[in-house]
């Protein structure tokens, strides 16, 4: 048996790193069951008031509605160009290809003010600024990274031979793919999903230089602390912060790199 | 049952060839084993069969060229080297996949499915998925997937690979049994030559693209046609010489050493000519230098030498024995017990065998 050296600084930075990310969190929790109006940690008295204010604000639930729709059909467009694109990253050897990629991954790389500032002259340019559409096209730039990224992943360890037998047995390269190819990079479609759904549900700094009369949920959240001063800030980002783990833990067997492609 | 044929085939990547200008017949229920080290073109031959890789020439099924079809209509049954069993399908539904694809109506697809259940002894294990099966079992499933359909031929691409030794001899005989049964004509792609020569009716053994040699597998083995064959065919004694003269049917051929040799077959041969002369290991005796029975041997059938190492492997003992010109021929002795075999590395030995035993290699 090799036995494992745990250096005491190695663990001390583990534990650091997990004080430090989940400190935040309980802090956000404890603040968002206050009783009073003030934004008090520990809290003073325990009440849910403040999540029961968040659906009493129109504005809230608009913004909930509106973050939702957009991140859906984010999501949809997104996993469809990713996956098209993500075959002819892995099956391809073109000119440019490693090029492309990098393309591809830049809107996880390039600041998001810059982001937002270039979509913003773009589609003024085009006259579509104020428009659904314009903030869709880029959620589905933003959430393409990593669509691409896991789809490229699971298509890399996809075999081959699993297509080849397919056709070999009567099924043209368009069936082979539908019956074949894509139940078996399910797993990874959605793992993409949940990634390109929280990518465009959490943007804020891009979002902020499309957003007109309709606002998503962060633009919201973050215009509402800015002027009111009670714990229905903390309480709607404890309830994202719950809805994301609960989607995260759903599909954790999903996302899970050795669950793929074993699933049975 | 279909006789295939290969003509003039040539498949290029970039600038390397991997089959260079190919031709080769393939007869009606034939059991073909092409046989080569890695990157020789033996499973590119198949996937050009297979219809997945682009190519120049021909190949045809009964005199009908099928270059023009695309792999899914090639009625080609195909066994991948790692089974590629759909693992989100039951062993049924793997099964079916081919006939499904046929628009087959349900009741046929499912007597066909049981067909093949019965025939490669899956009952019991229908309704599992591949990812619950051991080796064995998954490689019978790629089988019953590949025959259900009824293919023209059955392409194998080194399907035992991945198993253990124990199970593969088991599947050896499985497989060739299968094969007479169902009279399907086969082509199967190894690199074991012990594989090639259990299973197989006729080998092809290639290299570079090419085939070196085609012919039934006694001829194979027993009638290199060259080095590269005679080497690839097991573990084989080979030391260089020069043809000094033709008497009574025989070659008579000088090593550097000195010695003089026999060899009763050979085409092509000269006085004069450089060759290599080869003995299989099985076909020489070992005996103790101090010792010259009376065996009925010529000396022109004998090679002096010097043990240089003795392996005890079990049932047999291999014994390496330096000649005097410095080449090394390895002998296996039966192993009859401890008092049978007492040579031990240094001591002077002679090896013994027939002119009609030494095979004679173009140089």
């Amino acid at each position: 048996m090799i036995r494992v050296q745990r250096h005491t600084a190695v663990t001390l930075a583990s534990a650091a790193v997990l004080v430090f990310m989940t400190l935040p969190l309980i802090v956000l929790f404890g603040v968002s069951l206050n009783e009073g109006s003030q934004q008090l940690f520990p809290p003073q008295g325990l009440s849910l008031r403040w999540f029961v204010n968040v659906f009493s604000r129109q504005g809230f639930v608009d913004a909930i509605v509106f973050s939702m729709e957009l991140a859906m059909m984010a999501t949809a467009v997104s996993v469809v160009l990713g996956t098209l694109a993500g075959l002819a990253i892995v099956r391809y050897q073109f000119l440019g290809r490693d090029l492309l990629i990098t393309f591809f991954m830049s809107p996880m790389i390039v600041p998001q003010v810059v982001v937002g500032i270039a979509f913003l002259l773009a589609f003024t340019a085009m006259r579509i600024h104020s428009s659904f559409t314009a903030l869709l096209v880029m959620h589905i730039v933003l959430a393409l990274p990593f669509t691409i990224r896991v789809v490229v992943a699971s298509l890399t360890r996809f075999r081959i031979s699993l297509e080849e037998a397919a056709r070999s047995l009567g099924a043209s390269p368009i069936h082979a793919f539908f019956l074949v190819t894509l139940p078996v990079i399910r797993p990874g479609m959605v793992a993409a999903s949940v990634f390109a759904f929280v990518a465009s549900f959490e943007n804020f700094t891009a979002t902020q230089f499309l957003i007109w009369d309709r606002t998503t949920l962060p633009v919201e959240i973050f215009s509402y602390v800015q002027t009111e001063n009670d714990p229905t800030g903390a309480a709607i980002s404890a309830m994202i912060v719950a809805a994301v783990a609960i989607l995260v833990a759903s599909v954790h067997r999903y996302i899970n790199i050795d669950a793929i492609n074993h699933r049975h | 049952m279909q006789r295939i044929e290969f003509k003039n085939v040539i498949v290029q990547y970039k600038d390397v060839f991997a089959l260079r200008n190919l031709s080769l017949n393939v007869d009606p229920g034939e059991f073909l084993a092409l046989l080569g080290p890695s990157g020789c073109g033996k499973s590119t031959l198949l996937r050009v069969l297979g219809g997945f890789v682009p190519y120049e020439g021909s190949v045809s099924f009964d005199g009908q060229a099928v270059d023009d079809l695309p792999a899914h209509s090639r009625e080609i049954g195909f066994v991948f080297q790692d089974y590629a069993l759909f693992p989100h399908k039951t062993v049924r539904e793997n099964i079916a996949f081919g006939l499904q694809m046929r628009k087959a109506a349900r009741p046929t697809i499912d007597q066909r499915v049981n067909e093949m259940v019965a025939l490669l002894r899956l009952d019991g294990l229908a309704d599992r998925y591949p990812s619950q099966l051991s080796g064995g079992q998954q490689q019978r499933v790629a089988l019953a997937r590949a025959i259900a359909i009824n293919p023209r031929v059955l392409l194998l691409d080194e399907p035992l690979g991945a198993l253990d030794k124990k199970l593969r001899e088991e599947m050896q005989v499985e497989l060739r049994q299968l094969q007479q049964r169902v009279g399907i004509t086969t082509i199967f792609v190894t690199h074991d030559q012990e594989e090639a020569l259990s299973l197989a009716d006729r080998i092809a053994v290639m290299s570079g693209g090419e085939i070196r040699q085609i012919g039934p597998k006694a001829e194979i083995y027993e009638r290199p046609a060259n080095r590269f064959v005679a080497e690839f065919m097991g573990q084989s004694n080979i030391v260089p010489a020069s043809v000094i003269a033709f008497r009574d049917g025989v070659w008579r051929c000088r090593l550097a050493s000195g010695d003089i040799i026999d060899a009763a077959a050979g085409a092509d041969l000269a006085v004069g000519k450089e060759v290599f002369l080869l003995v299989r290991s099985e076909r020489m005796k070992l005996l103790d230098g101090s010792a010259l029975p009376a065996d009925g041997l010529s000396a022109e059938e004998r090679l002096p030498g010097t043990v240089d190492h003795v392996t005890y492997l079990g049932s047999q003992i291999q014994v390496r024995v330096r000649l005097v010109t410095g080449d090394v021929f390895k002998i296996f002795v039966h192993n009859t017990g401890a008092a049978s075999f007492s040579l031990k590395a240094g001591d002077p030995a002679t090896l013994s065998f027939s002119a009609d035993d030494v095979i004679v290699l173009a140089a």
